[in-house]
């Protein structure tokens, strides 16, 4: 009856340990998304005459709040600048509605000036507010043109995998996380054991570390999570394979 | 109105060969129909309503199938407005100038050097009263809205916010959305020009003082009502008169009721909703848009109660309020059919949105 108590108070202790560890150490730099999130086509595919280019495009989230005035869907080459592909939206209240949905009404071929040549180009959707001006983030995603037709640019696949310093630690004592993701990617990482997080840190180049000192004693199934700044680039993943660890 | 609609016909169908042959603004019979005989009421003053008072006086006839109404348009020659006397008066150009007229024509001063007593009945106006006062009463007999216009190719958006339009005008913004916009004006002393001014919270003085550089009317050339200065510019936006907007979609309409002429000069524009309220609604103007005026005539409050002035003007029921004409086998109140809007009843406890014919507003100028 002790020894169960003892135990109880032991796993109290670590999770109140654990829990402190997040709070010092999951402090990461966080790198920004260089995007508002992504823009969802009506069509996937098309040609570069077809007018409208696509019926309309919807956002992932809502424009950022007091930049919920006008919504502009436009093209142009990665990074800009872009030019309309239909009218702007004055309806207003962009910022509180849960996604913005623009109609298009002209071709790519007129919007860029002339048939396109081969390549990435970019479409957006930019948020602007009367007192703000446009903000300097928009939804966005990838198409590439071949010829005379284009397609959304699938964002590639990654793969995350995850390893500690050691297998078998002593309480207290210091467990290195290493996540390394590849292709490699920027964004964030979270780190878990079995299902409860232990952090989030922003992957650079591929490769993220935690370090914890507050894992209780007994086994913990390792695992990561890879969320990448710039999802018209890249998928999200996570761990297949979890790190076990021992903790005595 | 027998006699005179024969003739008025006549002239109106002249006047739209004209308009074929040389594209002339328009041409109205002045008044319309052409005197004689002449009706009891001779108006004189504002531009922005001589159309739809032209077409009130082609429609509203007398007992004996006279009109009753003689209105004369803002420019041209000089005037006979009476069957004896008041001839050669010098033609009041717009509501200012009407209005003085009227006073001219009420208490015996002079009118541009000459007497006038009894010559005028009523003036025009767009604009309310002056000067405090009882001796004149402004009868509202419809509602006017000012929205800005854009080219329908462009792709600016077709609602604003009034905020984002004043710092448009106030050159505090130079684009929507990311995309540039010129905000113009229509030439000087026209009375949209004013009106807008007014709105955006923009002073003429201001404006020459240099503190509005983004404010152009192209060097004076961007005519009052006319649409076709947009023409191949998608940055413009031009405020515009919602009244003569319909009225101009009307024309056709209008000239086959009323033989009155009003030329299509809307061009590319089309109007912008304002604060998420079309300017236009089902056709007709939509009195709850942010951007309205009344619309007036101006009549001595001694002759309010006395036929044909209470008749023509005062009351929910004078002629002014309820006549209309069949266009397409359907009845339409003429006051909408040259695009101006009806308010039945007084909006709110104030003066500036008074139900057709109220006769509450007083002035003495």
């Amino acid at each position: 009856m002790r020894t169960r108590l003892s135990r109880v108070i032991a796993l109290l202790a670590a999770t109140a340990a654990t829990a402190l560890t997040l709070l010092v150490s999951a402090s990461p730099a966080q790198a920004e998304s260089p995007i508002l999130g992504v823009l969802s086509l009506s069509a996937a595919s098309g040609t570069v005459t077809d007018t409208p280019f696509v019926a309309s495009a919807t956002t992932n989230a809502p424009c950022p709040s007091g930049y919920g005035d006008n919504a502009s869907l436009r093209a142009g080459k990665p990074g800009g600048p872009y030019a309309l592909l239909g009218r702007i939206g004055g309806d207003g209240g962009y910022d509180t509605a849960a996604s913005v949905t623009l109609p298009a009404s002209r071709s790519l071929t007129t919007v860029l000036g002339g048939t396109p040549a081969d390549g990435d180009y970019e479409v957006v959707v930019t948020c602007s507010g009367v007192l703000t001006g446009v903000h300097p983030k928009s939804f966005s995603t990838y198409i590439t043109v071949t010829g005379a037709d284009w397609r959304v640019k699938a964002a590639a696949a990654t793969t995350t995998t995850v390893r500690g310093s050691a297998h078998v630690v002593k309480a207290g004592r210091t467990l290195t996380l290493t996540a390394a993701v590849t292709p490699a990617g920027n964004g964030p990482v979270t780190f878990t054991d079995g299902t409860t997080a232990l952090g989030t840190v922003q992957a650079a180049a591929g490769t993220a570390t935690l370090a914890t000192t507050g894992l209780a004693k007994g086994w913990h199934q390792i695992g990561a999570s890879f969320t990448p700044d710039d999802p018209r680039a890249q998928l999200a993943s996570s761990s297949k394979c979890s790190w076990w660890v021992y903790v005595y | 109105m027998k006699v005179r609609t024969f003739s008025a016909t006549i002239v109106g169908i002249g006047a739209a060969i004209l308009s074929l042959a040389l594209t002339a603004s328009p041409a109205s019979a002045d008044p319309n129909p052409a005197p004689p005989p002449y009706g009891q009421l001779a108006g004189v003053g504002s531009d922005t309503t001589q159309d739809v008072l032209n077409g009130f006086a082609a429609v509203i006839d007398d007992a004996s199938g006279n009109p009753v109404i003689d209105s004369w348009n803002a420019q041209g020659a000089a005037l006979k407005t009476k069957a004896s006397g008041c001839s050669n008066i010098a033609r009041p150009n717009g509501s200012s100038q009407g209005r003085d007229a009227l006073i001219a024509s009420t208490d015996g001063t002079a009118w541009q050097g000459q007497t006038i007593t009894n010559c005028v009945d009523f003036a025009r106006s767009s604009a309310g009263p002056r000067a405090s006062g009882t001796k004149y009463t402004y009868v509202p007999f419809g509602v006017d809205a000012v929205t800005v216009a854009i080219n329908s190719n462009s792709l600016l958006p077709t609602n604003v916010t009034f905020t984002q339009i004043q710092r448009i005008y106030q050159c505090l913004d130079n684009n929507i959305g990311g995309e540039p916009v010129t905000p113009l004006l229509p030439q000087s002393g026209s009375g949209t020009r004013q009106f807008w001014l007014a709105k955006m919270g923009v002073t003429e003085a201001d404006i020459s003082g240099g503190l509005y550089p983004c404010l152009t009317d192209l060097g004076n050339t961007v005519q009052e009502h006319d649409g076709r200065v947009l023409n191949g510019h998608d940055d413009y936006i031009l405020p515009f008169s919602v009244a003569q907007y319909l009225a101009q979609s009307n024309s056709a309409a209008i000239q086959t009721a009323t033989g009155v002429s009003v030329t299509d000069r809307r061009g590319p524009a089309i109007l912008v909703s304002v604060n998420g309220v079309n300017p236009v609604s089902s056709g007709n103007l939509n009195t709850s848009f942010p951007v309205v005026r009344d619309v007036y005539n101006v009549i001595p409050t001694a002759k309010k109660t006395t036929a044909p002035f209470s008749t023509m003007f005062v009351g929910s029921s004078s002629a002014l309020c309820t006549k209309t004409v069949l266009v397409g086998g359907t009845a339409k109140r003429v006051t909408e059919l040259f695009g101006f809007g009806h308010r039945a009843t007084t909006v709110g406890t104030g003066t500036d949105k008074l139900g057709c014919g109220v006769d509450v507003l007083t002035g003495d100028k």
